[in-house]
């Protein structure tokens, strides 16, 4: 019988892994780190401009070409020419599903290639993005403290996630492998040969 | 079955409810309820955390300060060892071609707190977690003064790889060096003890 696709990735599980994880290494690098900066530009930016509250007048927003990130500076720190360094800015919107996803993910599809484990793991990332967003226009709009929130869900959160789940999911694996370790046929001896 | 019973050729049979990390992760995985318990757990130590360094620590600012300095008079100490001459003035430190100021994010002060909400969450004795605590803490200070060090060492050599490599170390070596911890941590906090000998 020919061999299948599957059957072959099942019999080379650990080669598979390591093909998977730097295929989505390649397909973060292609794909989602574009969609990442133009998630900032085009879709986090307008959004964070339009909050037309009076504490959302006073931050000047910028968001640096080719960068995933927004950065709120005090009105009138631009204008005056002095700096867009990052250290006079209030508060850093990033994008979601950044390193903090890519090297869990790849972790996680290396370790099991045939679960789905890391598509589970993009959208939880981009759920908590989700969220975080709404924090930050909470923290641009009306109340100083979100943005504490929102930097408390970029750190800790995330990295609770990013490290805990997968070192989780990582354990579990191998105890499942342990209890239920692949079959080895050995060759049985013919009655009568020779020990 | 009892304890010790051997199967085939040298491999003995577990318990079915001997404690071993691996099962613990299958425990804590096995229903969105202990998943989210433990989660919580976490997220409540970095909360009491986040909030204690926010409205006192980061405001005084002596922790740091004394990390910082700590960190940077290691890092010399380092760099000494190996044969570059190197000193440390409060939080910077430098050498015959560079220099660096070891800033409150860079101490390595996150990720000690990172390192401990996991082992404060995970199940374990308390006995085992009170000496696990402080020796990651002490892993973790060192990975920092080898990271400054090099860091260091690389801003006097190639100062444009300064910016990539420190962004770089921050990422990777902290969050590997935490991950290592932690999987130490899950093997260390319960392990089942020893049986007793008929």
């Amino acid at each position: 019988m020919r061999p299948t696709v599957l059957s072959l990735a099942r019999r080379h599980r650990r080669l598979t892994g390591v093909l998977f994880a730097v295929a989505l290494g390649a397909a973060y690098l292609g794909v989602l780190r574009p969609l990442r900066v133009l998630g900032a530009e085009a879709v986090a930016l307008p959004l964070f401009e339009a909050v037309g509250t009076p504490r959302a007048e006073g931050f000047d927003l910028v968001a640096r070409p080719g960068s995933a990130d927004v950065y709120a500076f005090p009105e009138g720190t631009l204008t005056t020419g002095l700096t867009e360094d990052e250290m006079a800015a209030v508060a850093r919107w990033s994008s979601p599903a950044g390193a903090l996803f890519v090297l869990p993910a790849m972790f996680l599809i290396a370790a099991f290639p045939l679960r789905r484990y890391w598509l589970l793991w993009l959208g939880s990332h981009l759920a908590v993005g989700a969220g975080a967003l709404g924090v930050f226009v909470i923290g641009l709009g009306g109340a100083g403290w979100a943005f504490s929130l929102y930097s408390f869900s970029q750190t800790y959160v995330l990295e609770t996630i990013s490290l805990a789940i997968p070192l989780l999911l990582w354990l579990a694996g191998r105890a499942e492998e342990a209890a239920d370790p692949p079959v080895v046929v050995h060759p049985t001896p013919a009655v009568g040969e020779a020990a | 079955m009892e304890l010790g019973a051997r199967k085939g050729r040298g491999d003995i049979l577990p318990l079915p409810d001997a404690p071993s990390p691996m099962n613990t992760a299958q425990q804590l995985l096995q229903s969105h309820r202990s998943l989210a318990l433990f989660l919580a757990k976490m997220l409540a130590a970095y909360a009491v955390w986040f909030i204690l360094y926010d409205l006192w620590l980061l405001p005084d600012g002596r922790l740091d300060l004394w990390l910082s300095t700590v960190a940077a008079t290691w890092t010399a100490d380092v760099l000494h060892l190996v044969g570059v001459g190197a000193v440390a003035e409060g939080r910077t430190v430098f050498t015959h071609a560079a220099g660096i100021e070891i800033v409150d994010g860079c101490n390595g002060l996150s990720a000690l707190s990172l390192f401990v909400g996991f082992v404060l969450a995970y199940p374990g004795a308390w006995a085992r977690r009170a000496l696990f605590i402080p020796m990651g803490l002490a892993v973790i200070v060192a990975t920092n003064v080898v990271r400054c060090a090099s860091l260091l060492l690389i801003s006097g050599w190639r100062p444009d790889l300064f910016e990539s490599v420190h962004g770089f170390h921050a990422l990777f070596v902290f969050y590997v060096v935490i991950f290592g911890l932690w999987v130490a941590w899950t093997h260390v906090g319960e392990r089942p003890a020893e049986p007793a000998l008929a």
